[in-house]
């Protein structure tokens, strides 16, 4: 392969690249492959598995060999654009493409055909994989990912009555067909101009045009009646309702937006592909696609080398030939398998200087580069024809994976050896290449059709022209040789380039049963590469019919899925770390990152201050000085990511008494109740202290983590479950800050603060007062076990009032206190967390909060899976203490819990920690009968050992509550 | 924040008043769930409001891009929403109330979200005006 320019470069068009170390020229904006077949290089590219020499194959997104790293991503060199400065190598070899020193892999291919990591290295034992599964999974994948972060790609909604996915005669036909001007189309095609296959063939016409030329105004025609045309834009996935998601590269190929396109109607006009033929050494650098030679000649002006063969089972690829040559590339053969074709093609093509013979094979090719073809008659002479391009072309592969993506249905054409749409699907129309019509003609007629059907399922007038006539492209892909080789000899004959899957491989995995097309695929991996099987899927398929003796139709195809072509992750996933999750803050998130605290997610996405390192600290000396504050003076802090809900009307109290176990109808106004709502399964849900602020309204609290789904749960009961039920539920989280102040001192805070607390204010009491002069809502609250206050504001008071406790708290040497701290105080208590404790598995019994389920209600969410439950309480996970029997060491979270050495896992430590004011570890756990092992041994299974604890109840600080009331 | 296409303004603090209740209980108030109503801005306060004014954050996007920033996250249909329209959508991973107004957009958001909303529509300017 000797490639060259047909055009010579024009200084102001011309760039200087690098690829694989050496400088090269190159023409402006065109494709990498271009300018790397423009300089003479064959191989460009080492293969998969094999590191065999490859050269470019395809175009476009068509390429399963040419991968390259560069700076800004791992791309196909067919889709990467030259510019000035562009650095390229190519992937999977080292030093390079020319030279890889793994090549000496190839030597070896004989000893590893199909399946042969799983009989290897997971056969009986399967001893060897851990030794060399480092190995193979640092050989695996493809290329280097740049060290820059990849650059973010802009998303971008849109709305359209009728989306037509592809700009080529099919494409173009079909938007004409909708009347534009009273419709919003849009129109995207993967190329730079519009046209699709139009543009290669300067000798078609349509409507008395040049096909070019009409391509063009047509596209001009449409944008001038409002349809938005989008260039260089692939559609990668269509979903259910009309979504299609589509990536729109730069002029530079560079992802630029990623579209989100949801239509009315679509219509798919993707095209079909050139399928190579399956022969020894079909994979040899000079070896390619008969179209893609004739792309690059006529769109690039590149010779793909000097002298061309075109091996060829099919009419339109005469045609290409002809087309070939007509640009100005040496076709000097035309070797086709068939006995007769078509005497007018011949005529043409010898016409154009093309010498045609007609049944011959070929059988294997010269050289690597390519030097020549082989080929044997049908009267079994053999021959070989001189040349530096083997240009193949065994029919077409039509598109249909943007009609397979959600879930349209597909059939086998006999006399196109392929499959193709089984009808529209799900608001779809198929129309052109993709859906089987062969003459330009046809596809013509098929676009103006589904355009029209599309227009009218979207409820768009048709345009009443007639559809735009075709002078030429006649002749079918359709091919017609014997689909594979019969032998070949113990040499590669390659079906998938971009998996380095054989043919031999392929007849190998279906002597060894893997007769499903889906197994099939998975043992050899075929399909399973960068192109995802677009160019060898249907020889693969061929292959197992063959194999099996069915027809291919009968073998069916494995599952097409997003993304059609390959795009990078940065493309769809938010490359910008601190927006890729929402994060929230309370009103006092500032000032606890401005006091050093260190913060983290905690539930919901809320930034929460973990704990207060003074200078110095380490974050265990910071958490016993927090829990020692609370415990012996005062402790604050912010607690305004609890959820809260304003519960309002008549039937609230039977409302509340339906969602939650525990009975709140008869709690008095200004009195709280701490209650349990359960799932239907009578399982934990949540937990809070619900308290009632009048006859008809209720103040609610939920877990900060469940807020979200208790609201939509207090949604569904009062919409689905209780409509009759004159109630309003508002999720007001967000109104009220709530800051927490406990401790012995707790109450004296208050009182130097100015918030007069009514004389008689009991535990779980909830009173209306005023902080400096704002009304607010103090509860007898907390997590902590000590007696605590919580204040509830509006959130935009709260900077102030915290300044001002913290103030007023200075001489009760009170501190703020982290989440880590609270998770110490409130297992000393032995307080349930959701999340820890309650799994969605444990139920109110087993946490023994039994006290909070009132079950001679009538009926609450959950009563009747609860009731059932204690109908058969044996074996149930039970919350228990455990006391390590070291009390230095801190039991692990997770650890295994035993009953002794040797038994069974029992159960596991929910939460563990160090106690200050019990100068000792402790720990929470859930175990099978848990409350029957109290005061017995049990051993916990540590990642280096064991360790012995006893179960003891799980309450370790003040268990009859007497600070918190005090 | 400004740009030639796009403008951010943050909206201050303002009145947000909800009514749980049947029937729409002002002529200005919203419907974000059944029986479930909100109000913004001064004066619409009215029997059985419940005062949310801390709950809330927003955003005013003006410009000519931004109908093109925003529907770098919302997949409403935006393009044909006219002046006065009013809608729940997601953004990114969060809810927010929209409106379209002669110049542009409101956005509103729960208050803990605006420093990140704020972050969002910043840099959905900048991808909007070409930046990376």
């Amino acid at each position: 392969m000797s490639g060259y320019r047909l055009l010579p470069l024009v200084p102001d068009d011309t760039v200087e690249i690098d690829f694989d170390g050496m400088r090269l020229s190159a023409r402006r904006g065109e494709p990498l492959a271009a300018s790397l077949i423009a300089n003479g290089l064959s191989t460009v590219a080492r293969s998969f598995k094999y590191h065999r020499p490859r050269g470019i194959v395809g175009f476009g997104s068509w390429e399963p060999n040419a991968v390259v790293e560069t700076p800004d991503g791992i791309e196909l060199a067919t889709n990467v654009r030259a510019f000035d400065g562009l650095n390229a190598r190519a992937a999977n070899c080292w030093p390079s493409a020319r030279f890889d020193a793994k090549s000496f892999l190839g030597t070896f291919s004989a000893l590893m055909p199909a399946g042969f990591y799983y009989k290897t290295f997971r056969g009986p034992g399967g001893r060897l994989w851990p030794l060399f599964e480092p190995m193979i999974r640092k050989a695996a994948g493809i290329g280097r990912l740049p060290d820059r972060p990849a650059a973010e790609t802009p998303k971008r909604n849109a709305h359209c009555d009728v989306l037509v996915i592809g700009a080529g005669a099919a494409g173009l036909a079909a938007a004409r067909a909708v009347a534009s001007n009273a419709s919003r189309i849009i129109l995207l095609d993967e190329g730079e101009a519009p046209g699709g296959r139009l543009l290669d063939r300067p000798d078609l016409r349509i409507d008395g045009v040049d096909g070019r030329e009409w391509a063009r105004l047509c596209a001009k025609s449409l944008a001038a009646n409002g349809v938005r045309v989008l260039a260089r834009t692939t559609a990668i996935g269509r979903y259910d309702g009309g979504l299609v998601v589509a990536l729109e590269r730069s002029p530079e190929g560079r992802p630029a937006r990623l579209w989100k396109i949801r239509a009315k109607s679509i219509v798919l006009a993707t095209g079909a592909i050139e399928r190579p033929l399956v022969f020894p050494d079909n994979d040899r650098p000079g070896a390619m696609l008969l179209t893609a030679a004739l792309a690059f000649a006529v769109r690039h002006g590149v010779a793909v080398g000097r002298e061309v063969v075109a091996v060829a089972d099919n009419d339109a690829a005469y045609d290409d030939a002809v087309a070939l040559a007509m640009a100005g590339v040496a076709v000097r053969h035309i070797v086709d398998p068939r006995v007769v074709p078509d005497p007018e093609l011949v005529a043409k093509a010898r016409a154009a200087g093309i010498e045609c013979h007609a049944e011959f094979t070929p059988t294997g090719i010269v050289g690597s580069p390519v030097r020549g073809v082989r080929l044997v008659g049908g009267d079994s002479r053999s021959r070989t024809l001189d040349c530096d391009v083997v240009a193949m072309s065994g029919g077409t592969t039509p598109l249909v994976h943007l009609h397979s993506h959600s879930g349209g249905r597909l059939r086998h054409v006999g006399k196109l050896r392929a499959f193709v749409p089984d009808g529209p699907h799900d608001g779809a129309w198929s129309a052109g290449a993709c859906n089987g019509a062969a003459s330009l003609d046809e596809v013509l007629r098929d676009g103006s059709a589904a355009g029209r059907e599309a227009a009218r399922a979207a409820g768009c007038r048709v345009d009443s022209t007639a559809p735009p006539r075709a002078e030429g492209g006649d002749a079918r892909a359709e091919p017609g040789s014997e689909p594979l080789a019969a032998d070949v000899a113990h040499r590669k004959a390659f079906v998938d380039f971009a998996a380095d899957v054989t043919i031999d491989d392929l007849r190998l995995a279906a002597r060894e049963g893997y007769e499903s097309v889906e197994l099939l695929k998975r043992y050899t991996t075929t399909g399973m590469a960068i192109d995802q099987g677009r160019m060898g899927n249907l020889a693969a398929i061929e292959a197992l019919a063959q194999a099996k003796r069915v027809a291919p139709g009968l073998v069916g195809t494995t599952t097409y899925r997003p993304p059609f072509v390959p795009v990078p992750f940065s493309t769809i996933a938010d490359t910008n770390g601190t927006l890729l999750r929402p994060s929230r803050a309370t009103t006092l998130t500032a000032w606890h990152e401005a006091a050093g605290a260190v913060m983290y997610e905690a539930g919901a996405h809320w930034r929460r201050p973990g704990y207060y390192p003074q200078a110095g600290d380490t974050m265990e000396a910071a958490v016993r000085r927090e829990c020692r504050a609370v415990r012996q003076m005062a402790g604050m802090y912010d607690s305004s990511p609890l959820g809260k809900f304003e519960v309002v009307g008549p039937d609230a109290a039977t409302f509340l008494d339906f969602v939650y176990a525990t009975r709140l109808s008869d709690l008095a106004p200004g009195r709280g109740r701490y209650a349990l709502q359960l799932h239907e399964d009578g399982r934990l849900f949540d937990d809070g202290i619900v308290f009632r602020t009048a006859m008809d309204r209720y103040f609610v609290t939920t877990t900060t983590g469940n807020a979200d789904a208790c609201h939509q749960r207090f949604e569904y009961c009062r919409q689905i479950l209780r409509p009759e039920l004159r109630v309003g539920v508002l999720n007001v989280t967000e109104q009220w800050a709530d800051i927490v102040v406990c401790g012995p001192r707790a109450r004296a805070v208050l009182a130097d603060t100015g918030l007069s607390l009514p004389e008689r204010f009991p535990f779980l009491g909830l009173a209306a007062c005023s902080f400096a002069g704002l009304p607010v809502q103090v509860a007898r609250a907390g997590f902590t076990g000590e007696l605590s206050f919580e204040i509830f504001l509006p959130a935009s008071a709260a900077p102030q009032a915290w300044r001002d406790l913290l103030e007023a708290g200075r001489r009760h040497a009170i501190a703020p206190v982290g989440s880590e701290a609270n998770h110490v105080l409130r297992i000393e208590k032995g307080f349930i967390s959701v999340g820890h404790e309650a799994d969605g598995i444990c139920g109110p019994d087993d946490l023994g909060l039994s006290f909070a389920v009132h079950a001679d209600k009538p009926d609450f969410v959950g009563r009747q899976a609860l009731l059932r439950d204690r109908a058969s309480p044996s074996g149930r996970p039970q919350l228990v203490g455990l006391m390590a029997r070291d009390p230095q060491f801190v039991l692990p979270e997770g650890s295994a819990v035993l009953r002794a050495q040797g038994d069974r896992t029992r159960g596991f430590v929910t939460a563990s920690c160090w106690s200050d004011a019990l100068g000792r570890s402790l720990a929470m756990a859930l175990i099978e009968d848990g409350r029957s092992l109290t005061g017995s041994d049990v051993t916990l299974a540590l990642a280096d050992g064991t360790a012995g604890a006893q179960v003891v109840p799980p309450s370790f600080y003040d268990p009859k509550g007497e600070r918190q009331r005090g | 924040m400004a740009s030639s296409i796009a403008s951010i303004q943050p909206i201050g603090r303002e009145q947000v008043s909800a009514w749980l209740c049947a029937d729409r209980p002002t002529d200005e108030a919203v419907s974000i769930a059944p029986g479930t109503w909100l109000a913004f801005g001064d004066g619409v306060p009215g029997p059985g409001a419940i005062d949310l004014s801390d709950a809330y954050g927003g955003f005013i996007v003006t410009g000519a891009g931004a109908l093109d920033v925003l529907m770098q996250g919302i997949a409403l249909d935006l393009e044909r929403a006219p002046a006065g329209f009013i809608g729940r959508a997601r953004l990114g991973d969060i809810g927010v109330l929209l409106w379209r107004t002669d110049g542009g957009f409101v956005l509103r958001c729960e208050r803990s979200y605006a420093e990140w909303l704020e972050g969002w529509l910043a840099r959905a300017v900048r991808l909007s005006t070409g930046g990376t």
